[in-house]
């Protein structure tokens, strides 16, 4: 996702298998360090979080868009981010009746294209770092969501589903002239 | 040139980044003068100023920047002798004095980005429209400032020649600038002041550019 020199409006295209392979890399990693699923779980949790608190400037800045005031708008937007940063489009689905939650259906996870979990690690949520980008990046505009992965292919579900609950907006947090 | 400075403001009101453009016009007269001096003199705010007698380009409010050659401290050359002290007396004479508007050093210029972040907080306030924003454009006889404030609540601010245009458009590339230089460099941590080099590079070659494209036919 770097790039060179002046051309930064049009983003570098890198290879997925590079991307797939180094996260591999990085969740071995962690998995190694800590010994127990839920510590990584948290790990990668809090990593994506960091990531994504800078990675919003960047969706922005590239996108130029404004403010959500609705939650579908919001869903809209994530499925857009998804396809500039990971190329896949997501499905929005699974509206809760208050039309507070939704689901993002990850048909085909670029993470998780290599991988099979061993033995003993049920517990383990191999792509807990995009739920923690989400949270990050909607952190910064002012939403505080909860994300956390229901399904997951490598547990055997037939799709990934990755479930956004909105909790409030952070209106103490806002901008002047936003509020 | 017609790009004179861009501020980079957090959402909490300090400042995180400065740039003087070091090719926008100094305004510095170097004089000679013989005994004694036509021009009063007076310290004020830590800088000697020039508070009357208006001449050659020398204008009131201009400081005294170098008596033949040596840099002014504040009311002292940088030897330690009063500048007041070297000017009373005639031997001194004739006496090379630079005068130049006051550089604004980095305490002052904290300062005024914060006070510009109260002022665009106020003028949202003061709209009669619900749902204003703050102050995107300060227009004066000399300069222009135009500031755009992200939805995160960074503000981006370049104080251009009036003539200059295509600021809009400089404000989004500075803000891509940013997210590219700034927050995926690993060791720049958020709200912090910004060092990184690939940053400062990047600004200029964009402020450049405008330059050279931007400058209205008017």
């Amino acid at each position: 996702m770097s790039r060179q020199g002046m051309r930064s409006t049009d983003p570098k295209k890198v290879n997925s298998e590079l991307f797939t392979l180094t996260y591999g890399a990085l969740v071995a990693q962690i998995l190694k360090d800590y010994e127990n699923d839920d510590e990584v779980n948290r790990q990668l949790d809090r990593m994506g979080y960091n990531i994504g608190v800078r990675l919003i400037e960047d969706y922005l800045a590239r996108t130029g868009s404004g403010r959500c005031y609705d939650l579908r708008d919001t869903a809209d937007k994530l499925q857009m981010a998804f396809k500039m940063y990971l190329s896949i489009t997501p499905s929005v689905t699974n509206w809760s009746p208050a039309g507070d939650e939704f689901s993002l259906i990850l048909e085909n996870n670029p993470l998780t294209e290599f991988v099979e979990l061993p033995e003993g690690h049920g517990g383990l949520k191999y792509s807990n770092i995009l739920a923690g980008v989400l949270r990050g990046a909607l952190e910064m505009v002012q939403l505080e969501v909860a994300a956390w992965f229901v399904q997951d292919q490598l547990a055997g579900d037939s799709c990934t589903e990755l479930r956004v609950k909105f909790l409030k907006r952070l209106e103490d947090a806002m901008p002047v002239g936003e509020d | 040139m017609a790009i004179i400075s861009v501020y980079i403001v957090s959402k909490a009101g300090g400042l995180i980044y400065q740039y003087d453009n070091p090719n926008s016009p100094k305004i510095e007269v170097e004089k000679t003068f013989s005994y004694p001096l036509e021009i009063s003199l007076d310290y004020q705010n830590k800088k000697v100023t020039v508070v009357f007698g208006q001449r050659d380009g020398i204008r009131v409010g201009h400081t005294v920047l170098a008596v033949n050659g040596n840099p002014v401290n504040g009311r002292q050359l940088e030897d330690g002798q009063d500048i007041f002290e070297i000017l009373k007396n005639e031997e001194n004479f004739p006496i090379s004095i630079k005068f130049g508007r006051p550089k604004l050093n980095t305490n002052e210029k904290i300062v005024l980005a914060s006070m510009f972040h109260s002022l665009f907080a106020i003028a949202s306030q003061l709209s009669p429209e619900h749902k204003s924003s703050g102050i995107e454009v300060l227009e004066a006889d000399t300069f222009k400032l135009f500031c755009f404030q992200t939805v995160t609540g960074i503000k981006f601010m370049v104080v251009a020649d009036p003539k200059q245009a295509g600021i809009e458009g400089l404000l989004r590339k500075i803000y891509e600038i940013y997210s590219d230089f700034a927050l995926k460099n690993p060791f720049y941590s958020l709200e912090m002041p910004i060092r990184c080099e690939l940053f400062d590079t990047n600004l200029q070659a964009a402020l450049e550019q405008a330059e050279k494209s931007g400058l209205s036919n008017v």
